[in-house]
């Protein structure tokens, strides 16, 4: 069993026990009624979410939705908290009670892909968790259940700060509105969702999409509707109706992926559809991050060309001119002056020779000739005799390697080398290149300072872009104290 | 001593032959490519080929290629190969068998006549020139536990010029001392690096070279 089909079964096995809790707390309620309703519509919901996400998370640990569901599941719980007659477990409950509301318009929005995307959605999200977690805590802390309506027999509270009624009815307006708005906004984003999808498409999002819908427009005319008319039984009717649709939820996430599985033809295209929609998703995903990182090596290119051409012209260019200069004296001084002429003509010479062997070193750093003529062996070997630091090549591939590998590979040992003797205060680098199941593994290690951040250098990031764009991956441990390795995966079969 | 000159880059090599006629060297050659280069060897059996590394047509090794093929077709005639870079790699492969009347150096010091002639001469004659730069960075390469570091400066100094082919006698007048100071120096080395002394000079560029290559 793989490590994530046990951890999930573990949480299943989790939420069985905390639902026989649950059962254990309204069954003992003091205040709780109708005990048999709310029991049954914990367990249904609860219980329903936690394993038909569990399910899901299973068959496709790649997308989030089961994860959502699963998290929609275990905090619907927190409503069987707030039965209990304890007064800590009681406030847990109560600040907990709304949670799973806010994580399953997360669910709802992002269904099927799991990931937010657009700006709408993460507004969307970000306002029903603001508004069920940090404001609802915050509630929490001025609210005396004891003058709630339909709280008769309820716990103390023990965060209780103090009693101010209007504090907790200012936040409570505040909740209410960013609620209301963030489900109204649900609505649209799932309205909209839903005219741009395919017939096919449809077919899979339709139990879903409807039966979060229906109960989100429900919960949404009670909480608008409570706050004008106060009528308990209106609200109770309606807050049961919206939570036993919220009940069938999980059933209809079912339905789609049942639906997605029945052989029939018809069904199969279905299914494929659900798939496709899942697939295309994350390839969009993918395409988004490609798109990226293309841009940076464009950038990169520009950047690397701007470098030659400034290197260029504050290095060779500049010293050519002076060098003309310095001629031009010694012609003149040719005759009147012979001894200084020679002497001109000497520094002339110096000139010359500083700036052939700028040029040299420039051009080796811009394509290494060694590398492409002898392969990454010698490569290595002479950027090892060339690092101040002193350097371990472990291991190196004998045989020839496709150019970008090589090149890609000879790179990060380059300027992993150059970051050890600038940051790290390193006594010995290590330098390992092997081939292995498919892939050239490259990596670098010092046993320096470490704390090197990543993200900080644009050379790490290019080298990280360099490597991905040859499907490979790359990784920098550098904890502080530690020392630093650098490692990077190549494909080269 | 005559010599044959191989450069695809014509102005670089009308520069060169003209600064080996004017030291009293005689041209019998000039080449483009490492084909060329071959059937202008053998036709004139000079004393010295100077060979550029990048020919056409590959524009890659050639030269080394070349200078593999006159070194063991006609093992009488001695090599110098010039080149933009020296590798380090590069000169363990030519060396690899022997270091006799052979010579690598950056293409760099053809512009300084004295030192073009004088490699020209030393590898005409049976012995090597390696150039400074792969000595330094041999030299230089930063070790564990460092048996150079046991060396005085002085004894660097010297080591780094018998690694460049120098004989005792060129060293002596290279740091102006006498060649028995130079002697003593070369017997420090010899027995604190624990290599065994041999006394031609390019058998001695080996020991040196395979001394500072190890641990590679």
């Amino acid at each position: 069993m793989s490590g994530l089909r046990r951890a999930l079964v573990a949480l299943g096995v989790l939420a069985f026990l905390i639902g026989l809790l649950s059962t254990a707390l309204i069954l003992t309620s003091d205040h709780a009624s109708p005990r048999g309703l709310l029991l049954a519509l914990v367990l249904a919901a609860g219980w329903s979410f936690a394993f038909t996400g569990l399910y899901a998370w299973d068959r496709r640990p790649q997308n989030s939705t089961g994860a959502l569901m699963t998290a929609t599941g275990f905090a619907w719980f927190f409503q069987a908290l707030s039965a209990s007659n304890n007064e800590w477990i009681f406030a847990l409950g109560i600040v907990g009670q709304n949670l799973s509301f806010a994580i399953l318009i997360h669910l709802l929005v992002t269904f099927p892909s799991g990931r937010l995307r657009t700006r709408p959605q993460i507004a969307t999200v970000a306002l029903a968790y603001l508004a069920t977690g940090p404001l609802q805590l915050a509630w929490a802390l001025f609210v005396d259940p004891a003058t709630q309506s339909g709280c008769e027999g309820c716990p103390g509270n023990p965060v209780l700060i103090g009693g101010a009624e209007g504090v907790a009815d200012v936040i409570n307006v505040f909740q209410l509105l960013g609620g209301v708005t963030a489900i109204a906004l649900a609505i649209a984003l799932l309205v909209s969702h839903w005219r741009r999808s395919s017939t096919a498409e449809r077919r899979v999002l339709t139990p879903v999409l409807a039966t979060g819908g229906t109960a989100f427009s429900i919960l949404l005319v009670q909480l608008v509707v409570s706050e004008l008319v106060s009528s308990h039984t209106f609200q109770a009717v309606a807050f049961v109706i919206a939570v036993a649709i919220f009940a069938c939820l999980p059933f209809a996430f079912l339905l789609g992926l049942l639906r997605s599985r029945i052989g029939r033809a018809e069904e199969v295209s279905t299914a494929l559809t659900a798939e496709n929609e899942q697939l295309t998703a994350e390839l969009e995903a993918k395409v988004e991050e490609l798109r990226a990182s293309r841009h940076r090596i464009v950038e990169a290119g520009y950047a690397e060309r701007r470098r030659v051409e400034r290197d260029l012209h504050d290095g060779a260019q500049q010293r050519l001119m002076a060098l003309t200069m310095t001629l031009r004296l010694a012609r003149e001084k040719l005759d009147g002056d012979p001894a200084a002429s020679a002497e001109l003509l000497d520094e002339a010479m110096e000139e010359l020779g500083s700036a052939t062997a700028e040029l040299r070193e420039f051009a080796r750093g811009i394509h290494p000739v060694v590398l492409s003529d002898r392969g990454l062996a010698a490569a290595l070997n002479g950027l090892a005799e060339r690092s101040p630091v002193p350097v371990e090549i472990a291991a190196a591939p004998a045989e020839r390697l496709p150019m970008p590998v090589e090149s890609a590979a000879y790179f990060v040992v380059a300027e992993s080398l150059t970051n050890v003797a600038r940051y790290a205060e390193a006594g010995l680098a290590t330098v390992r290149v092997e081939r292995r199941d498919g892939n050239l593994e490259v990596e670098i290690s010092d046993d320096g300072a470490g704390g090197a951040d990543p993200g900080a250098g644009t050379g790490l990031r290019g080298l990280a872009d360099r490597i991905a764009a040859l499907d490979g991956s790359f990784d920098v441990r550098s904890e502080a104290g530690e020392g630093t390795t650098v490692e990077a995966r190549i494909p080269c079969e | 001593m005559r010599v044959v000159v191989a450069d695809d880059s014509t102005l670089l090599r009308e520069g060169v032959v003209r600064l080996l006629e004017e030291a009293g060297i005689e041209v019998a050659g000039q080449a483009g490519d490492g084909e060329e280069l071959l059937r202008k060897v053998r036709a004139h059996k000079p004393d010295v080929a100077l060979v550029d590394v990048r020919m056409p047509p590959t524009h890659t090794d050639e030269g080394l290629r070349a200078a593999r093929q006159i070194r063991s077709e006609l093992p009488g005639i001695g090599v110098l190969v010039l080149s933009q870079y020296v590798e380090v790699a590069y000169a363990r492969e030519l060396l690899a068998e022997s270091a006799e009347g052979l010579g690598y150096l950056l293409k760099d010091r053809v512009a300084d006549v004295e030192a073009l002639t004088d490699a020209v001469r030393r590898v005409g004659e049976g012995g090597s020139v390696l150039d400074p730069e792969v000595v330094s960075q041999m030299l230089g390469r930063r070790r564990r536990d460092d048996p150079l570091a046991e060396l005085t400066p002085r004894e660097r100094e010297v080591l780094a010029l018998m690694a460049e082919g120098r004989s005792n006698a060129a060293i002596a007048a290279e740091l102006v001392v006498t060649e028995r100071a130079v002697e003593k120096h070369v017997t420090g080395i010899f027995s604190k690096l624990e290599l065994s002394t041999s006394g031609e000079d390019h058998r001695r560029v080996l020991a040196v070279l395979r001394f500072l290559d190890q641990d590679s």
